[in-house]
């Protein structure tokens, strides 16, 4: 036999030892962890996105006073009243 | 598949994943920390097994995907290492070189993570090339060209190993054989 194929023999009988049953438990534990960090990320993102949409709507809210006006006609209102003092402002400084 | 799965595939498979992350990795805690990476990505891709392949196929392709990619990346931190020392910008590191477990593995690190795991499978498990080529996700003809290569590199690599300890143990004498004469003429 050559050294290469005694070689290959000695590696076919080596054997280290493993504790399986510990290395599972290690392993569910592992995963546990990782899932429960994961979800807790998706938590805490979902948590903060949550409370970004609630602060823009509160503090747009207030912003919108229709006067039980249609909304869109309202908006529209708003344009051309802007229009309105843009020309104004163009007249008067001219 | 749910948690009852993954204990049977642990079960069945443990030992062939334990063998070959064994002899593909040379220090303990990598063994034990490539043993667990693979058994953590098989226990979270098992919802994604579609039963496209067998799942021995696919089995062992996240294995030998996942030990080809740790071996890497081991080897990249330690480049990155030895980079910051040369430049100085972190103190010599005492793992620099990995403590190999005893001599047998050490002709193994002459191999690159592809030709090595080639290598392992085909030769130590004794698995069929097409099946190797199957688990990896390769042409067969890259399996066989690796493979001989890399037998190339061990038939090579041994002969050295041998020389260099023929020719350490020559050294030996002669210095053993110098100081007695010293000994005598002193």
């Amino acid at each position: 036999m050559d050294k290469y194929n005694n070689y290959i023999e000695k590696l076919k009988n080596y054997a280290p030892e493993a504790d399986f049953s510990k290395r599972q438990t290690a392993i569910e534990q592992k995963v546990a962890t990782k899932s429960f960090l994961s979800f807790s990320k998706l938590a805490l993102v979902t948590g903060l996105a949550s409370i970004l949409i609630l602060i823009s709507v509160f503090s747009y809210s207030g912003q919108f006073n229709y006067n039980n006006e249609d909304p869109v006609s309202w908006v529209l209102s708003q344009d051309s009243n802007n229009n309105d003092d843009i020309l104004l402002s163009y007249i008067l400084n001219d | 598949m749910d948690q009852l799965d993954f204990t049977e595939i642990y079960s069945q498979h443990k030992e062939f994943v334990w063998r070959l992350v064994s002899r593909f990795v040379v220090t303990k805690e990598d063994r034990e920390d490539l043993f667990q990476e693979v058994f953590i990505r098989i226990y979270r891709a098992l919802g994604k097994f579609k039963g496209q392949s067998k799942l021995e196929t696919w089995l062992y392709r996240l294995t030998t995907n996942t030990a080809i990619n740790y071996l890497n990346k081991q080897k990249r931190i330690r480049r990155v290492k030895e980079l910051l020392e040369k430049m100085r910008i972190i103190s010599s590191v005492e793992d620099k070189e990995p403590e190999i477990e005893g001599s047998l593995l050490r002709p193994l690190e002459k191999l690159n993570s592809k030709q090595k795991m080639i290598l392992l499978l085909a030769e130590v498990e004794e698995l069929p090339l097409a099946q190797i080529a199957e688990n990896m996700n390769i042409p067969i003809g890259t399996v066989k060209s690796n493979l001989n290569r890399a037998k190339e590199i061990m038939r090579k690599s041994l002969n050295e190993e041998d020389l260099s300890s023929d020719l350490s143990a020559e050294v030996r004498r002669t210095k053993e054989e110098v100081s007695t004469k010293e000994e005598k003429n002193g």
